[in-house]
């Protein structure tokens, strides 16, 4: 019936009295959101499935690749360079998903695969679409991965995948659009190279610029070499290589003015210094007035 | 488990589970009455009144400690269900007398898929009993083996995608099984219930296919922490009172300060724990079914992963998932869908697939490996990440594609 207590566990209840009260007088400062008519159980725990995101990254000022280190090109059992993609082949495109929940997982989380032709308007292509089972951060199981068979269009180009993750619930709905461009059956030089720009707005008109940086993604360090002391996530720079000084990089034309939904051709040249020797990426981002809207990375090598 | 909600309740086997100890408090009770009593007859007030009080606080412990610890009766662990949100009930703060208002628990009721709103179980099972008379063939494991058995029953009211060979009999039975009165439960002659929808505003008084789930408060905990803090005062108050000449005027006075607190403060309890929990984050809100809503409206699907328990604190009886652990939304349909009786495909798989991954999660073991230097990353592997062993994983050759 009646059960004395110890006398550690009457410390502790005492304890959390205290703490308790402290905060109830507090109790001003935390406010239950409004529900309006849902449920809003404090138990609901939510995902965070993603992928190598440019745009998102962009918008937190970090520098990115067009050259998604998250999706794969496979020509059967063979990984595939996607800038030497054969035009009407089936390949299989494998993405990579990450989860940055420690404590939900994802069954039967969506994928979609699609690609970005240009026309008469930026227009994406479906692929199809797919499910994969996605669990905690650190854990087999994540990250997780999801194939598609693409086959590739007839005509030569550049073509932007795109793979959309679509989870029930997110915790960063921002994440989940990851894109890589391709080059089907376009064997051009990345020295000298044109490309389409479609105003993605089909209600107004925009205006185009370019920015040009020699980003690539660092090497990773191995855990034990890290700086005696540092634990946690490694630094990640936030500016973007400039172009080098003595190198060229022309685009024509340097400024877009497109209708809503119209396409325009522009033209890239690089002229590396007479001395390099090497590969050096370079990435290309469209920008409007109102944010990114996609962009291309070029390598150029110089045996 | 590091990533549970917490909870301040424990559930006893049903061997050791006894009826609320109303007798218990009453004797505490009557006990202070009585030193009251006595102390009338030494016109010593002080010390009377501060130890009916102190008795006071001894039996509402005794309450507290039967609601916290033996009126939740273990069923066999911890389950998973997966279904629409029905409603939720939540207790709204009244004052520090009423006892409900400090069940700061957070309710809410899940249709069990693939049911629609408004299905009742078969009559003649359960639902048509009064509260408290008991039946014993309720109670044996044949009682739900009719339920399986009556064909004719679910061709009626189950939507058809799901009758088959397979049969959705099969697939849901082990959903349905958590709101079936338990073999284990036979002796004690509780009544069940089951969760109706007539109390929401529609259906009727038969037990419907909803799992009634609820997140802990701990409202009742903080009471009974209180009460005995109250209990100590009220002790102090009564010895105080043999202090000559200022000691009855002490006691008095610590004994109102010490009831004007519990008024208060019990009353803070009961509003206080309406608040976030703690970690200040709410989760976010899922979408609930409503009687003659719009059938465009969203209804959320949710897993939910709870102990599987018998509350024998209501009137009536049922099963419940309490507390809950966690949960999640896997899914969404319409107003119109889930009375139409179209359902969201994979829910059985989805909870399988569920209750797997959360194996590995719950594992003990998984704190360390999720504390090792390659997981410390917060954007992205690649770019704040660090090697270790052979790196993070690239994709595996497909194998089919589709």
């Amino acid at each position: 019936m009646l059960k004395l207590k110890k006398t550690p566990a009457a410390c502790r209840d005492l304890a959390d009295l205290i703490v308790f009260l402290c905060g109830f007088f507090r109790q001003g400062e935390r406010e239950k959101p409004a529900c309006d008519g849902s449920v809003c159980p404090p138990a609901l725990r939510k995902p965070d499935p993603f992928i190598y995101c440019q745009y998102y990254l962009m918008s937190l000022g970090y520098p990115v690749t067009w050259d998604n280190p998250d999706i794969f090109i496979f020509d059967g059992a063979t990984l595939t360079d996607p800038h030497s993609l054969q035009p009407a082949t089936t390949y299989t495109v494998a993405a990579r998903i990450w989860n940055s929940s420690a404590d939900t997982p994802v069954a039967s989380l969506r994928v979609t695969f699609s690609y970005l032709s240009f026309g008469i308007a930026v227009r994406p292509n479906p692929i199809g679409s797919t499910t994969t089972d996605l669990n905690a951060k650190g854990l087999p199981g994540c990250p997780a991965f999801a194939y598609m068979a693409w086959t590739t269009p007839a005509t030569p180009g550049h073509y932007c995948l795109q793979v959309l993750l679509e989870p029930p619930d997110d915790l960063n709905w921002l994440n989940n659009l990851g894109q890589r461009n391709t080059d089907v059956g376009h064997a051009a030089s990345p020295a000298n190279f044109t490309f389409a720009v479609g105003n993605p707005d089909t209600a107004l008109p925009s205006t185009v610029t370019f920015t040009v940086d020699t980003y690539s993604i660092p090497p990773l360090p191995q855990c034990d070499e890290r700086e005696p002391g540092r634990t946690g996530a490694r630094p990640i720079p936030g500016t973007a290589p400039a172009v080098p000084p003595d190198w060229s990089v022309a685009i024509t034309p340097s400024e877009l003015h497109l209708a809503a939904g119209e396409e325009a051709t522009v033209q890239a040249a690089i002229t590396p210094p007479p001395a390099f020797i090497g590969t050096m990426p370079f990435n290309i981002t469209a920008r409007t007035d109102i944010r990114p809207i996609g962009g291309v990375t070029v390598y150029v090598e110089v045996p | 488990m590091p990533n549970w909600f917490p909870s301040w309740t424990n559930c006893c086997a049903p061997q050791s589970w006894y009826p609320v100890p109303a007798w218990a408090a009453a004797l505490i009770g009557t006990t202070g009455l009585g030193a009251l009593a006595a102390a009338a007859v030494a016109t010593a007030w002080a010390p009377g009144v501060a130890a009916l009080l102190a008795t006071a606080c001894l039996a509402g412990i005794t309450i507290c400690t039967y609601w916290l610890n033996v009126r939740l009766i273990c069923l066999g662990g911890d389950r998973s269900a997966v279904g629409f949100i029905h409603n939720s009930e939540t207790t709204p703060p009244t004052n520090a007398l009423d006892f409900g208002a400090y069940d700061t628990d957070y309710s809410f009721n899940l249709l069990l898929a693939p049911f629609r709103p408004g299905m009742s179980l078969p009559s003649s099972f359960v639902g048509n009993d009064a509260p408290g008379q008991f039946n014993a063939h309720e109670w044996g494991t044949a009682s739900a083996a009719t339920l399986w058995a009556d064909s004719t029953y679910w061709e009626h009211v189950l939507p058809p995608q799901f009758l088959g060979a397979a049969g959705p009999v099969q697939d849901v039975k082990n959903r349905v099984s958590l709101i079936l009165p338990q073999q284990s439960m036979a002796s004690l002659q509780r009544p069940f219930t089951g969760q109706n929808s007539s109390d929401h505003g529609y259906g009727d008084s038969d037990q419907q296919f909803l799992l009634h789930c609820e997140i802990e408060g701990r409202g009742v905990y903080d009471l009974r922490t209180f009460l005995w803090v109250l209990f100590g005062i009220f002790t102090a108050a009564a010895v105080l009172s043999l202090i000559p000449v200022i000691g009855s005027t002490l006691a008095w006075i610590l004994s109102v300060l010490a009831f004007l607190a519990f008024l208060f403060g019990g009353y803070g309890i009961q509003s206080g724990d309406q608040a976030s929990p703690p970690g200040g984050d709410w989760g976010g809100s899922l979408n609930a079914y409503t009687p003659n809503g719009n059938p465009n409206s969203p209804v959320d699907v949710a897993y939910v992963y709870g102990r599987w328990v018998y509350d024998s604190w209501h009137s009536g009886g049922w099963n419940e998932l309490h507390p809950v652990h966690y949960m999640i939304k896997i899914g969404s349909t319409t107003q119109g869908a889930l009375t139409g009786g179209a359902m969201p495909g994979g829910l059985g798989d989805i909870q399988a697939k569920l209750d797997s991954l959360y194996g590995m999660i719950n594992d003990p073991s998984t704190p360390a490996t999720q504390a090792e230097p390659q997981n410390q990353w917060m954007l992205h592997p690649l770019l704040d990440g660090c090697i270790a062993g052979g790196g993070y994983p690239d994709p595996p050759l497909p194998q089919t594609t589709q």
